[in-house]
């Protein structure tokens, strides 16, 4: 891939969605990856119907058609994308700093890692508690 | 634009607790417990539990530095920087493992649980690859 492309490329995700729409990717790729994760690391292979790694690919007690694996994957994707942008948006309202980071407004990255990790650390926590209540 | 700010800033947050590396072990085991009982079709409702529920559980320091290392990158990118991995790329995967060797280096300094790397790594490589091969159609909902 020429280099300019890919510079074009960058230049244009940025100038249209900027930070914002950075995180937004990257959290809806990382809540994916983990929600994947956890589900085909529950292996238990004397009792298969607890194994979700086994599970994992049946549909109706068959193992599932590449497309309906597929599809299921898209599920998961597209509620970590619906999850992905409540929490960039939490982010962005909870505090001024990062909301100019959100907009790009600083030259350097503004908010320091420890004040980051405390506020993603809230926004998880709020996010776990309101999930909390809709279950019961 | 007239946000209604939460709170006045970090100092304030006393709920805000570091999690040391063991208390992950007993966060998986309670995941695992609960995953027993998960319908696999209710896709949705997986994706909404599991999630938050490893995040907000996660130790602090390890978890989240590789979210907060993609995004200074991420936020490099949006400022034009970041060019030493950009112009020596030849390809996207190129340019998503040179980056994402930043962050790994940092995390290993600093003792980042390795299974949580494991996920983060195809997380980050996905989004910048994405991003380079797509341009602003990567925002897109597949």
């Amino acid at each position: 891939m020429p280099i300019h492309e890919i510079e074009k490329n960058i230049k244009e995700f940025m100038e249209e969605h900027g930070v914002k729409g950075f995180l937004t990717l990257f959290f809806t790729n990382y809540f994916y990856e983990m929600t994947i994760d956890q589900i085909k690391s529950y292996i238990n292979s004397d009792k298969p119907e607890e194994d979700l790694g086994y599970q994992y690919y049946l549909f109706d007690e068959e193992i599932g058609s590449y497309d309906e694996v597929r599809e299921f994957e898209g599920e998961i994707k597209e509620e970590c994308r619906n999850m992905a942008e409540r929490v960039v948006e939490e982010l962005e309202n909870a505090d001024e700093e990062m909301d100019k980071v959100m907009k790009g407004e600083t030259e350097e990255l503004s908010i320091s890692e420890e004040d980051f990790q405390s506020l993603l650390h809230n926004v998880f926590e709020t996010l776990h508690e309101e999930i909390n209540i809709d279950q019961k | 634009m007239g946000h209604s700010k939460r709170g006045s800033g970090f100092a304030q947050n006393d709920t805000f607790k570091v999690k040391k590396d063991d208390e992950m072990l007993d966060h998986q085991s309670s995941l695992k417990e609960f995953t027993k009982s998960i319908d696999k079709k209710q896709a949705k409702k997986i994706a909404r539990i599991v999630a938050p529920h490893m995040i907000a559980t996660m130790p602090n320091g390890g978890a989240k530095l590789p979210i907060y290392t993609g995004l200074s990158i991420g936020y490099d990118l949006y400022k034009g920087k970041r060019v030493t991995e950009i112009t020596k790329g030849e390809s996207a995967s190129f340019v998503a493992d040179e980056s994402w060797k930043v962050i790994e280096n940092q995390a290993s300094e600093k003792g980042v649980n390795k299974s949580l790397m494991k996920v983060c790594e195809p997380a980050y490589k996905t989004t910048i690859e994405s991003i380079i091969e797509k341009g602003s159609d990567a925002y897109s909902r597949d």
